[in-house]
């Protein structure tokens, strides 16, 4: 089979807008999160947000939308766009630029991209509602194309003249970790030699606050203090958007074109709990499934693990149920460090596996291991796991990711730090 | 007929990124049902969605001048003009009129032509 490597990395999210910023964040514990303008009302309980910065989006039309600087975005290809397909549109051209593709590699019938996303609610509304008040005449061109989730997809594949297999992941918050593990999979059986993965939400009311409805969100309004992940205090996630791209290529493919290779993708798994809608198993088995399937697919042991990337989103429940998953595969080994970098981020959501993928990839690449922050009392709980509560000198070789959503979807990616062979 | 500072709100949101004298064309067409009034809306309208890489630049167009091939226009930037040509004039453009429309000159006329059967709606 062949073997699977990350030869480029992008970033938009509430923690820098490119690899050098969000490496600084992650190394010196920058939070991203802030008090966020949107949820400001008095109505609005939810006051906590992992913002993108350097956009805006005052208005549903495209024409109103700013972003960074250094961006080359044509009137046509922003017109179908969504704030996440925005957000991807940048991070993409980042991952190009470092896996040093030229415009025939990323155009080519064995390059492919897979995309998560639970897109633009926000847009979806616009459209609905003008077409419910002012009637079906005045919908706008545009209205399904950025209203549905593979509005995603179909702004990238078109935006960079995409000629490999493309489609979209919908597992919820494991959608990008999903993307991950199956383009690994269509690279080791050879179906591309390259493969986009692309994690995007949007960050706006419209996506974040229904989450308030199962009571999931954090109230702190201290964004010093919120999420905290394994503390005793943490109360619920706080919700981020933006983007992350990986380039997923073949090994033998990117040795041969002198690629820059960030990390190896040596395997992925995944099980559901078979539980409940939104509430995760509480024996945390079906977590532990999918790693046992990730370390099987990878040929390891949990003794070979230095790092895991958890899931954990900050909620009471789910937390515990992930270290009991940590605790069933490593009760018998060495134990991993853990830690949870959405306590700096916020929860991406379908962004999430993505994410923190390539952040795995810069803790390998880079020989840091992520902290988890905002813990002031570790929750007894969670004491037996082995969590950064604070900077260690230790550099991961291996590292897992654990990526978990609604319905009980559970994803694991292992990766390993690229040792020249 | 005047129109309301609600109307007058609406076509400036519509046109607020076209110049001034498309946003006063539109504004007497509404009122007066002035046909002169039609062009410099058409015009403006386009130049707001005519792709940087179009052949040609609209103040060397005339009546037949092609919209997709000579103006750069592509079926959906068409499709956004004739959106926000029915918002702002108040006319409706079906699909069967539109497959007619290819140059700048037949799309004046039919718009000419529209408003003798159904007059400017206001309120």
């Amino acid at each position: 089979m062949k073997r699977v490597v990350i030869t480029g990395l992008g970033f938009i999210t509430s923690i820098g807008n490119s690899r050098p910023e969000v490496l600084r964040s992650l190394k010196e514990c920058r939070s991203g999160i802030e008090l966020f303008s949107e949820f400001a009302g008095n109505d609005i309980p939810i006051k906590l947000a992992g913002t993108v910065k350097g956009f805006t989006f005052p208005t549903a039309r495209f024409d109103d939308w700013t972003y960074p600087a250094g961006y080359q975005i044509s009137r046509d290809q922003l017109r179908a766009m969504t704030p996440n397909a925005l957000y991807a549109f940048c991070a993409m051209d980042q991952a190009i630029r470092e896996a040093k593709l030229s415009p025939e590699l990323v155009s080519h019938p064995r390059t492919g991209l897979l995309c998560a996303s639970g897109g633009s609610m926000w847009l979806a509304y616009e459209n609905l509602h003008t077409i419910v008040t002012q009637g079906v005449r005045r919908c706008p061109p545009m209205a399904v194309v950025n209203s549905i989730p593979g509005s995603l997809y179909i702004n990238l594949v078109a935006g960079f003249k995409i000629k490999g297999g493309s489609l979209g992941c919908s597992s919820a918050c494991s959608s990008s970790a999903h993307a991950l593990g199956l383009a690994a999979d269509m690279i080791r059986l050879h179906r591309q030699e390259m493969m986009f993965v692309v994690g995007a939400e949007d960050c706006n009311r419209f996506n974040i606050l229904p989450f308030a409805g199962i009571r999931a969100l954090s109230l702190q309004t201290d964004p010093a203090k919120a999420p905290c992940a394994f503390d005793v205090k943490r109360d619920g996630f706080v919700g981020t958007g933006g983007a992350a791209v990986l380039v997923v290529e073949e090994l033998e493919h990117a040795l041969r074109r002198g690629a820059p290779i960030c990390a190896e993708v040596l395997g992925w798994g995944q099980a559901s709990d078979g539980y409940n809608v939104v509430i995760p198993d509480p024996t945390g088995d079906g977590l532990r499934r999918a790693m046992e399937d990730a370390l099987l697919d990878s040929k390891l042991q949990p003794g070979d693990i230095d790092y895991v990337n958890a899931h954990a989103t900050s909620t009471i429940a789910g937390d515990i149920s992930e270290c009991h998953a940590l605790r069933q595969i490593f009760h018998n080994s060495k134990r991993p460090w853990v830690s949870s970098t959405k306590s700096l981020t916020g929860h991406g959501l379908s962004l999430a596996g993505a994410m923190e993928s390539a952040i795995c990839c810069l803790a390998l690449q880079e020989g840091f291991t992520p902290v988890s922050a905002n813990i002031t009392e570790l929750d007894p709980a969670c004491a037996d796991i082995a969590i950064v509560t604070k900077p260690i000198p230790d550099a991961p070789r291996i590292a897992l990711t654990n990526s978990s959503g609604f319905g009980g979807t559970n994803v694991c990616v292992a990766m390993k730090k690229w040792e020249g062979s | 007929m005047n129109l309301n500072a609600t109307e007058l709100a609406e076509i400036q949101k519509e046109l607020r990124r076209c110049n001034p004298e498309t946003v006063a064309a539109a504004i007497r067409f509404r009122e007066q049902g002035d046909s002169t009034a039609i062009p410099p809306v058409v015009y403006g309208l386009i130049e707001l969605y005519q792709p940087a890489t179009a052949k040609l630049s609209l103040k060397d167009a005339n009546d037949e001048t092609r919209l997709i091939e000579d103006l750069g226009l592509d079926s959906l930037a068409l499709l956004e003009v004739v959106f926000a040509i029915e918002g702002v004039l108040k006319l409706h453009i079906n699909n069967d009129e539109l497959k007619e429309i290819r140059t700048l000159g037949k799309l004046n006329q039919f718009l000419r032509d529209k408003i003798v059967t159904a007059a400017p709606a206001t309120s």
